[in-house]
């Protein structure tokens, strides 16, 4: 049993050595398979990281007048945070505005000037609002510009902003969906290059395989190297497709990027680097081993009239 | 050991490879079968294999039933059948070594055993000094040689060899004769399939004439003539 166990393994492993050119040619179109299977997990997970961090800095910011009180500022805030499609509701009260304001501008002397000149606060009480869906903030403005408190409120940016996060929401989802369905498509493409490589390489081992069948090996005996030439094969395809997505991914986040590096577009592929790994490694065998042991099993079928 | 009692078989297009064919060969017996190409040996060798099965009739292996035989005992039934080929079927990645002690691996044997077992056998068959060639760099008869000994090696109930000297040169041709003969000699029975006029009246052992699929003669020390 161990025997028979070892001599699988020795055999899998001469039939790799000693058919270099083949196995090489093997790695590689298993190789630019995965690249592109773990390309377009990359591409959805990074994409998808951008996205979330776009979404999470829209906002729609509610003015109220300069005679609005504080109590009525913060029902409205109450009433607001009811909404179950509301994220997060941020009270700014005059105060803070005005400490946000001179924190953010202190190296203008110009507008510090200005401030002084003044003598009160010209800023007024603000709430800011974070949805979960764009739909929601158009909802949120017809709300706030018809409700009881309309008469306290200055202005909504939204109706500003609304075309461009309307743009966002809308690239969000179609990221979400076509990258799913591209992913879908491209995987299978894998599938099917891995699966048409490796049943050419042992179409070319048929007759061997006949000649093993003749001398009385049983299917496992035969079939065992093969699994195992499948199994080698995808995990080095594996391993240097992940080494090669590691260096592609250092080469481009030491050069920064601009704003792609600022927006956490690489974060993506350091937070999920071990998965990534498993997808690639464990993707390379079981596509290899099971593209091997479908191709094999065609010819240890006994065929007879 | 081995009977056909009444077989034919009949390919799909209506082709008659052999038509009622009865015999027997006994433990340790010479059994030459001749006839002109087409004749039905091929496939009389393929049906001994179960590499095809008979349209009518049985095929009996000491106490097997060759055509009943489930899927999963074929590789063991085919291990006690030593098989030689026209075309030597040997594994082109595998050293001459490994080619015959690949039968002993199949078995399940230990690594001393095959160690011990294999120069054995290739030194039975003269290329003992070629142990760790590849096939491509033997010539035919050297290929042939390897062949005999993987087939040997298992040290089988029978020999069978289909057409083995098909490709070789007469002088070739003789001394892989002489090996069945001295294999034989050794206990192992022999069928060996050939049209070759000259190689089976030098045999001088039973011999089994087809024509057409049928039986035409079984003669013990038979001469074969068209």
């Amino acid at each position: 049993m161990f025997n028979n166990f070892f001599r699988v393994f020795k055999f899998g492993w001469q039939e790799i050595s000693r058919n270099m050119g083949i196995s090489i040619g093997t790695i590689f179109i298993i190789f630019i398979a995965l690249c592109l299977v773990g390309g377009t997990f990359l591409l959805r997970g990074m994409s998808e990281n951008l996205i979330a961090t776009l979404e999470n800095k829209v906002d729609v910011s509610v003015y109220f007048k300069d005679d609005a009180k504080e109590e009525d500022v913060l029902l409205v805030k109450k009433q607001i945070e009811e909404f179950p499609e509301v994220k997060e509701v941020e009270y700014i009260s005059k105060e803070k505005a005005l400490e946000t304001f001179k924190e953010t501008h202190k190296n203008n002397q110009l507008l510090m000037e200005s401030l002084t000149e003044i003598g009160s606060n010209p800023l007024p009480s603000s709430l800011n609002i974070k949805a979960i869906q764009a739909s929601s903030y158009e909802n949120l403005t017809n709300f706030l510009m018809n409700g009881e408190y309309k008469n306290i409120i200055e202005k909504i940016n939204w109706s500003e902003n609304q075309a461009i996060i309307e743009r966002l929401f809308s690239i969000s989802n179609a990221v979400k969906t076509g990258g799913f369905a591209a992913s879908l498509i491209l995987v299978l493409i894998a599938v099917i290059v891995t699966f048409n490589t490796i049943r050419l390489a042992i179409y070319s081992k048929r007759e061997e395989i006949e000649t093993m069948k003749l001398i009385g090996a049983t299917n496992w005996f035969i079939r065992g190297p093969f699994v195992v030439q499948g199994l080698i094969t995808g995990f080095f395809a594996g391993l240097i497709a992940f080494l090669f997505f590691y260096g592609v991914e250092m080469g481009l986040s030491s050069r920064g990027l601009g704003i792609f590096g600022e927006l956490g577009f690489f974060n993506f592929f350091e937070e999920n680097i071990l998965l990534f790994l498993i997808i690639q490694i464990g993707g390379g065998i079981i596509i290899s081993t099971f593209a091997s042991l479908l191709a094999v099993q065609r010819y240890l079928k006994t065929e007879k009239n | 050991m081995i009977y056909f009692n009444n077989v034919t078989k009949v390919f799909s297009n209506n082709c008659v490879a052999l038509s009622d064919i009865s015999f027997g060969v006994s433990d340790g017996e010479f059994v030459s079968i001749a006839g002109k190409s087409g004749a039905g040996k091929s496939t009389l060798i393929r049906l001994l294999l179960n590499e095809e099965r008979p349209t009518q009739g049985e095929i009996i292996f000491e106490d097997i039933n060759v055509n009943k035989m489930s899927p999963s005992y074929l590789p063991y039934y085919r291990r006690k059948i030593g098989v030689v080929y026209q075309d030597y079927k040997l594994l082109p990645q595998k050293t001459v070594f490994e080619n015959v002690a690949f039968a002993l691996e199949v078995l399940g044997k230990s690594e001393s055993e095959i160690k011990r077992v294999v120069p054995q056998a290739l030194d039975l068959v003269g290329i003992l000094d070629k142990a760790s060639n590849f096939p491509k760099e033997l010539s035919g008869g050297e290929q042939q040689r390897t062949a005999l000994a993987r087939a040997i090696v298992i040290q089988p109930r029978v020999l069978v060899a289909d057409e083995p000297t098909g490709n070789l040169d007469m002088i070739t041709t003789k001394e892989i004769v002489k090996l069945f003969l001295k294999i034989n000699q050794l206990g192992t029975a022999v069928i060996l399939t050939t049209h070759n006029r000259e190689i089976v009246n030098s045999i001088q052992k039973r011999l089994i004439v087809l024509d057409k699929g049928k039986i035409i003669r079984d003669e013990e020390k038979g001469r074969y003539y068209l």
